[in-house]
């Protein structure tokens, strides 16, 4: 692995991993109610690690805080998905998706949805609503770590005195 | 020197920030419809905002998927990605004074403090807090673009 890559790896697993964590905890993850807050958080954090080691440049580096944010949303929604299963195994447990079968049925969902669901079962259920979570994760996470490490890169670069790069 | 044959990365990024967007309006759409995945479209943007319908747009009878502050926030983007590449002295005073941004979140910290902030206070705010974060999307794509031109020849020989 070379050097660069290594730079920009340790922060977004850094970032990453704490935005994931935090955002599969319940009640710590409504703060991501406020505008994906814990994940921006996460992005920021990464973009944070990433700067700090960095020398003083005449232009900020916006396209490697990108592949950093990018890389810290990605391994957040990973982490993310991971931490969630037991809460996921518990609310099922709990008959949640039981309500989620009739609150379909109320909604007019063909039959052919309902029966795959009770196929499916709770725990089948849990399963696949990790794996829809976390391709919408993987998306949204990406997107908003992205911004919030731009952000970051913009507030914590070092600008050199000199004007050279 | 030939040009890349790519279709140009900060227009992906705009017609993504706009199929984004729009995507907002489907949910009340659907539900209008009598669609029976409405349900799924609002539980895809749960995680990211609080969708209390009294703090939401509505249309045809129904909130939209997010907030007036989160709809700001994701209209800012829209509207920055196409703003941006026309207002050349402010893009180059805000990337020269980087910090400058925090700016931008300012009036939207001030707006979440004031009890009696309303509909339009909560878009307007989110959409300036999220304006200068399209531009700085865009000069990362540049910067991205600009070194894969430069390992391109490294790569051919």
């Amino acid at each position: 692995m070379t050097d660069d890559t290594n730079a920009k790896l340790k922060p977004a697993l850094i970032g990453g991993v704490s935005l994931g964590v935090a955002s599969a905890i319940p009640i710590v993850n409504w703060l991501n109610c406020a505008c994906c807050a814990l994940v921006v958080g996460g992005g920021v954090l990464a973009s944070y690690m990433y700067m700090k080691d960095q020398p003083p440049s005449a232009r900020p580096p916006y396209g490697d805080g990108a592949i950093v944010g990018l890389l810290a949303g990605i391994i957040g929604a990973v982490v993310g998905s991971v931490v969630q299963i037991p809460f996921t195994m518990f609310s099922a447990s709990l008959g949640m998706f039981s309500g989620i079968e009739s609150a379909l049925e109320e909604a007019g969902a063909p039959e052919q949805v309902t029966e795959i669901l009770s196929g499916l079962g709770a725990g089948g259920f849990a399963l696949g609503a990790m794996i829809v979570g976390l391709f919408f994760s993987l998306f949204i996470y990406s997107a908003f770590a992205t911004g919030g490490a731009l952000i970051g890169v913009a507030v914590f670069h070092k600008k050199t005195t000199d004007g050279a790069s | 020197m030939s040009r890349p044959h790519l279709i140009s990365l900060p227009s992906l990024l705009l017609v993504g920030a706009a199929l984004w967007l729009s995507s907002l309006f489907a949910a009340p759409l659907a539900t209008h419809l009598g669609f029976f995945g409405a349900p799924l479209l609002y539980a895809i943007f749960d995680p990211l905002c609080h969708q209390i319908a009294e703090r939401s747009f509505h249309f045809w009878g129904e909130p939209l998927a997010v907030c007036h502050r989160c709809a700001g926030l994701y209209s800012g983007v829209v509207l920055g990605l196409l703003l941006w590449p026309r207002l050349h002295r402010s893009r180059a005073l805000l990337l020269e004074r980087g910090r400058w941004i925090l700016l931008f979140f300012a009036p939207m910290a001030i707006d979440v403090a004031l009890p009696w902030n309303t509909e339009w206070t909560r878009f307007t705010t989110g959409c300036i807090a999220s304006f200068p974060v399209a531009l700085l999307l865009l000069v990362a794509v540049e910067q991205l673009s600009i070194d894969q031109l430069r390992l391109a020849p490294r790569r051919e020989q």
